[in-house]
């Protein structure tokens, strides 16, 4: 295996391992949505109206709550140094990460998807679009997450400040993730929302992963 | 200040340091520092808490930048292996997966099993990282040491946890390392003692600046 691969494998094992990274995201996505039916009074036309926004916002705060630890333990435990001496390349080492919480936190909260659109009484067709439009977004969270990560590694006060460096850089992709599961009901796949999320998974990626690599490449200075 | 010239030895150098200035925070802990390393070489750094010795491996090793100087590596001395403070298991992992993991990053055609053999560890192979006990965590790390298959070693306080048998073992490893046109740098709080012929003392205690 390359050692792309192995890290990416490491990473997964560690996460079915030790639970609580994916679940309590889980849990946290859950939750956030049954605690908002019950607050909503359970009345089926404002969920339905309401339910797009509720699951973009569970998935949201679900992530957020995640990349405090993505960086945390390879840079406690000296790991990210050995593996920069080791001369692997620093976007091999983000992206290898990155694909890694992409499996462990994003992979369940879509799997779970299902049964919280049922929760809610969502429509098929708003269920697809929701999730195609998750599944086009879910680079650019995962990047820019891991960007605000890397850039807070070993801060002590860091998951309040990853909160509050990451929600203006999600603010795009809610805004275009909400609609665009309302657009896929009228015009399919061809919503212009999608589109724009996709773009903006594309940025974020190709800005976003040597902006990672930088940033926790400026601990050691 | 004297830069401090430890060796001078007009062979080929694999390690060639001049005037090195380190700070740490508003701390200076090198200004000046020139020293070369040559194949076959064991360096001891030795001083007080707070004098720098991890400072200067870490710069050695790349994780730190230096103020202003030069470090070279010349020759063949292009692999460099780092153990500092941590062992860096991962605990959910067993001591093989550990292993194998960075078996697969560094991809050196160091063979496993002998080389866990050889620091007396392949009988842990299936116990939990978490489950190990200081020493044999280090004995784990030694092991990754080996996987890395570079020619110079930065070892930081490497035998602190570790019982008698463990640092006859670091000695016959480095000696090894050595006889084979190795470099070994070594910080250490105990009294250095001599492997093989070129075993040197680098005193840090000398150079520190308020």
């Amino acid at each position: 295996m390359d050692r792309f691969s192995v890290l990416i494998w490491r990473d997964l094992r560690l996460a079915i391992r030790s639970k609580t990274i994916w679940l309590q995201s889980v849990l946290f996505f859950v939750i956030f949505i049954a605690l908002s039916g019950i607050a909503m009074g359970g009345d089926n036309d404002s969920l339905g109206r309401f339910a797009p926004a509720l699951i973009w916002l569970a998935v949201i705060f679900a992530l957020l709550l995640s990349f405090e630890g993505l960086f945390r333990d390879d840079y406690q435990d000296g790991s990210l140094d050995l593996l920069k001496i080791s001369g692997m390349p620093g976007s091999t080492y983000v992206t290898a990460k990155a694909t890694a919480h992409w499996m462990s936190i994003v992979l369940p909260l879509l799997i779970v998807l299902p049964v919280v659109s049922l929760l809610l009484g969502l429509s098929f067709s708003t269920y697809a679009g929701l999730l195609f439009a998750i599944l086009l977004a879910s680079p650019a969270l995962i990047i820019l997450g891991s960007f605000c990560g890397a850039c807070l590694v070993g801060n002590k006060s860091g998951s309040m400040l990853i909160i509050l460096l990451a929600i203006p850089l999600f603010v795009p992709l809610i805004i275009f993730g909400t609609s665009a599961a309302d657009s896929y009901v009228v015009s399919g796949w061809n919503a212009v929302e999608f589109k724009a999320l996709l773009g903006l998974s594309l940025i974020s990626c190709a800005i976003g992963i040597p902006a990672t690599a930088a940033a926790l490449d400026a601990i050691h200075e | 200040m004297e830069p401090n010239v430890i060796n001078n030895s007009p062979e080929q150098h694999s390690l060639k340091v001049t005037d090195l200035r380190i700070k740490r925070g508003s701390k200076l802990l090198f200004d000046g520092t020139s020293f070369n390393a040559n194949a076959g070489d064991v360096i001891w750094i030795t001083g007080s808490n707070g004098s720098g010795k991890t400072s200067l491996l870490r710069c050695l090793a790349g994780l730190l930048k230096q103020d202003s100087g030069t470090i070279i590596y010349s020759g063949n001395a292009t692999a460099i292996a780092y153990l500092g403070h941590q062992d860096s298991h991962k605990n959910d992992l067993t001591v093989l997966e550990n292993l194998e993991f960075w078996g697969s990053i560094y991809q050196t055609p160091v063979d496993l099993e002998k080389t866990m053999q050889r620091v007396d560890i392949w009988r842990l192979r299936d116990l939990k990282a978490k489950n190990l006990s200081a020493g044999q965590s280090r004995r784990v790390a030694l092991a990754r040491l080996l996987l890395q298959d570079a020619n110079i070693w930065f070892l930081d306080e490497l035998a602190a946890p570790l019982d008698e048998a463990g640092r006859d073992l670091i000695t016959d490893l480095t000696s090894a390392h050595i006889a084979n046109g190795g470099v070994a740098f070594i910080a250490t709080h105990t009294i250095p003692f001599k492997i093989g012929n070129n075993a040197q003392v680098m005193d840090l205690g000398r150079h520190i600046h308020g």
